[in-house]
């Protein structure tokens, strides 16, 4: 046990450094934290031109642009295994496939929270966001489930980035639909029924709710049920990784496809 | 009669940094170089010497720091854009082509670039299609092409807008064999046609292949130019001319001889059983045969060769010393 | 002239093989205005101002997502590809084939306009609108201004890395900045005086004059010269700034042999 959770975090970190796609300050800027602030300017001036309320799209906004880590951050991170062609020398180590990707995953959860982080405070400082009845401890819970949950989305959708090229399609439909679907610009049951079916499947749906709770002031035991839910949700995924990537291991080692340039 | 290419004093220098700070390579040093009309001219030299950079300037994508460089009586950089309409060049390699374009698109953007349009554009695409053998090609993708096949339609690029003269960078580098030649035959025929060209190169049997004419470049300096032949004669090794004869021992008398010829360096007398071989080392090529042969022949000849300097020879001779 | 016009055609064709994607990748940059109508079309349901927003903002979104996925990296491709030297040794002015490249990419936008409309027509969400020609107008001046800054930023590019690590934060920067999705006046004053310097700026309001009705009653005329003006600004700065480079390249260059 102590042994996977040492692979674990020694895994993440490796990984994380060898494959930190940014290569100046200004690309990390710009990508980690211009990126998120312009998509909250957006969505809340939209509100805001058509007469609703920025404050609620300022925080559905920030918590999902940690989609930006735990999607894209993720499957970059598997991506670059094949791109650095250093894919084969991991799955022919004998290492817990769970743990090995897992790990990858732990820096990405860390970078998203200080992601939301930022969001909201940009969202005080322009938007005049109030957060003085934020629930101290139940928030910063809350942001990690979420974060964590989003993930388990990325490590799925990273198994598909194994064998195939298009995954800027992939990670795009991911983020994009959590930014339409799970609540973040709209109360979800303001989407017609199949849309809104769509998004209790998802990560972030529940976990989003739970945020704007506890921001409000309610207390951890009203939150629970919620993340509960996303906490359910990200188990999900991440059992479905897990199955995702054995199977494509066997049967890119039949086909000999994990290495296709 | 206007030389097809005249350089004088050319100089081109490059600030290049490294861990010692910054510091100045000097690519071409004062190159004086004249290639007249209709010529193969060819430019030898290691890497370093200067060859592309000398192409690069000729194609007015690079300035020169100082000296003069004319195409055709244009000077590349007071008059660029008239040098642009007289100059074809490649520089071969898997790059310099729209690989989301097809063969037949390639050649028509690049003809239209250079004014070259409509009926007229299409029926030279068909023609240089065909010289270079791509034809049934032509409607494929460049990204599907292999190398050698994107070095043919490099040439065929080149010569859409029928410049007088076409430059080559080591238009051969890369290609397997077959390949290679198919692009020599290619650079022949074009030369028939009374283009100049002026190819960069350093295999030595392709310079002595193809060229009227070549000049050897070294960190940036000519070292040399003429013709193949001429430039053999600089090579620090004689020509060698091997007797066979049928019967032995030549006596000393014979071999001193030999030895007292006009030209005659050394002789040799190599013992092989019931037969002996008499090589004779001459720094005056092939002058010394017939009377090496008179010398010998109560001997019976059984073979004879003659090994003459080769333009490897000369050129390691000129860049090394 | 003839010549010229002919050499910018073919500018325009090769530059629209260049930029024509995978399906793959276009999809990619076609999902993130898919998500804006869904957010516009139900945010306020039954607004015809959400909806507005939702399809043609939506539109224009894919239609400048699509120009700088296609011409961002444009010249820095050519400069990989080895085929900067066709274009910088051509008799034809540099000019000529800049500006093919411009309504090449312009030209690709509408694969936006195709995918929204076609998504919103069949999801019964496509508003009434005003005035049809006038929205056609504003499309195509819309995707010619994104092309001219999508060039702009080409060639910024190459000339300075810092420009490269601004990446998507640039693309993102227009839908804050121009108007895409709401109107410029609700941004802070010095912000809506750099919104008002850029071309699509003036376009995105001929498109919503088209479907709403011209803002503060001003007369169409006036969007509609300012982004061609100021689209021809754009075109010369990318011009200038790209003789600036090439004239550095042919001055500088790096050691060959």
């Amino acid at each position: 046990m102590f042994d996977a959770a040492r692979l674990f975090v020694t895994v993440g970190w490796y990984s994380y450094k060898a494959l930190f796609i940014w290569l100046t300050p200004i690309g990390y800027v710009m990508s980690k934290v211009a990126v998120p602030l312009l998509q909250i300017t957006v969505f809340a001036l939209l509100a805001r031109s058509l007469g609703l309320e920025p404050g609620q799209r300022v925080i559905g906004n920030a918590v999902q642009s940690a989609a930006l880590n735990g999607v894209f951050g993720t499957m970059m991170a598997l991506h670059g295994e094949r791109n650095f062609h250093t894919l084969a020398f991991l799955i022919a180590s004998p290492a817990n496939r769970l743990v090995t990707f897992g790990g990858r995953i732990l820096a990405h959860v860390v970078d998203g929270m200080i992601v939301v982080l930022l969001g909201l405070t940009f969202g005080v400082i322009v938007f005049g966001l109030d957060l003085s009845h934020a629930n101290r401890v139940g928030t910063p819970l809350a942001f990690a489930v979420t974060v964590t949950a989003i993930s388990g989305l990325g490590l799925l959708l990273g198994s598909a980035a194994l064998v195939t090229r298009d995954i800027l399609l992939l990670g795009n439909v991911a983020y994009w639909t959590l930014v339409a679907l799970c609540g973040v610009n709209l109360p979800v049951d303001q989407l017609p029924e199949p849309l809104r079916m769509v998004a209790q499947v998802l990560p972030l749906t529940r976990g989003l709710q739970a945020v704007r709770l506890l921001l409000a002031g309610g207390s951890l035991a009203q939150a629970a049920p919620l993340l509960a839910g996303e906490l359910l949700v990200g188990a999900a995924y991440y059992a479905a990784a897990y199955v995702a990537f054995q199977a494509i291991e066997r049967v890119a080692a039949r086909r000999a496809t994990l290495e296709l340039d | 009669m206007v030389a097809a290419i005249e350089c004088q004093a050319l100089t081109r220098s490059f600030r290049t940094r490294s861990r010692q700070g910054p510091r100045e390579v000097l690519a071409l040093a004062g190159l004086d170089l004249s290639v007249g009309p209709g010529t193969l001219f060819g430019v030898l030299g290691p890497n370093g010497a200067g060859k592309t950079t000398l192409v690069r300037i000729l194609t007015t994508l690079l300035l020169p720091t100082s000296g003069h460089a004319r195409v055709a009586g244009f000077d590349v950089v007071d008059h660029p854009n008239r040098v642009r309409a007289s100059v074809g060049f490649t520089f071969g390699g898997d790059r310099g082509l729209y690989g989301r374009l097809t063969g037949r698109e390639n050649l028509l953007y690049a003809g239209a670039l250079h004014g070259v349009h409509g009926r007229d554009a299409r029926r030279r695409a068909a023609e240089l299609l065909d010289v270079v053998g791509l034809r049934e090609s032509a409607s494929r993708r460049v990204e599907t092409y292999s190398r050698g096949m994107r070095q043919r339609l490099h040439l065929a690029r080149a010569l859409m807008h029928r410049p007088p003269l076409l430059l080559l960078d080591e238009p051969t580098t890369g290609l397997d064999p077959k390949a290679a030649r198919e692009v020599r035959q290619l650079v022949k025929r074009i030369q028939s046609t009374g283009a100049t060209i002026l190819l960069t190169t350093h295999l030595m049997p392709e310079a002595e292949e193809l060229c009227d004419a070549l000049a050897v470049l070294a960190r940036g300096r000519l070292l040399a130019a003429g013709r193949p032949s001429e430039l053999k004669q600089r090579s620090s090794q004689p020509t060698v001319i091997e007797v066979e004869v049928e019967t032995s021992p030549v006596g000393r008398d014979a071999v001193a001889a030999i030895r007292a010829l006009d030209h005659v360096v050394a002789v040799e007398v190599l013992d092989e059983g019931q037969r002996q071989r008499v090589r004779v080392h001459s720094s005056g090529g092939s002058g010394p045969l017939l009377d090496v042969l008179r010398r010998l022949e109560l001997h019976g000849l059984r073979t004879v060769n003659v090994r003459e300097p080769t333009l490897e020879d000369a050129y390691l001779a000129l860049v090394h010393g | 002239m003839a010549s010229w016009l002919r050499a910018g055609l073919w500018a325009t064709r090769a530059q629209l093989r260049q930029a024509t994607v995978s399906a793959g990748t276009f999809a990619g940059v076609a999902i993130a205005p898919l998500s804006i109508l869904i957010i516009g079309a139900f945010m306020l349901p039954g607004s015809p101002a959400g909806m507005a927003r939702g399809v043609f903002g939506s539109t224009l979104v894919g239609m400048w997502s699509t120009v700088f996925l296609a011409a961002s990296l444009d010249i820095s491709r050519e400069r990989t590809q080895e085929t900067l030297p066709l274009i910088i040794s051509a008799p034809v002015p540099t000019a000529v084939v800049l500006i093919g490249k411009i309504l090449g990419n312009a030209l690709v936008s509408f694969a936006a306009v195709a995918v929204v409309f076609t998504v919103a027509v069949l999801a019964g969400l496509f508003p009434l609108v005003v005035d049809a020609p006038l929205l056609v107008s504003g499309l195509v001046l819309f995707a010619v201004s994104s092309a001219t800054v999508g060039l702009l930023v080409s060639v910024a590019y190459v000339v300075t890395r810092a420009a490269t690590g601004l990446g998507n934060a640039l693309e993102m920067g227009v839908w804050v900045l121009c108007g895409l999705l709401y109107p410029v006046s609700i941004l802070p004053g010095p912000v809506e005086a750099l919104a008002r310097a850029l071309p699509m700026t003036w376009s995105a309001r001929v498109v919503y004059a088209a479907v709403q009705g011209a803002e503060d009653g001003e007369r169409v005329g006036t969007p509609v010269a300012l982004s061609l003006a100021l689209a021809a600004a754009t075109t010369l700065a990318a011009i200038l700034l790209y003789r600036l480079a090439e004239r550095r390249w042919r001055a500088a260059a790096e050691p060959h042999d």
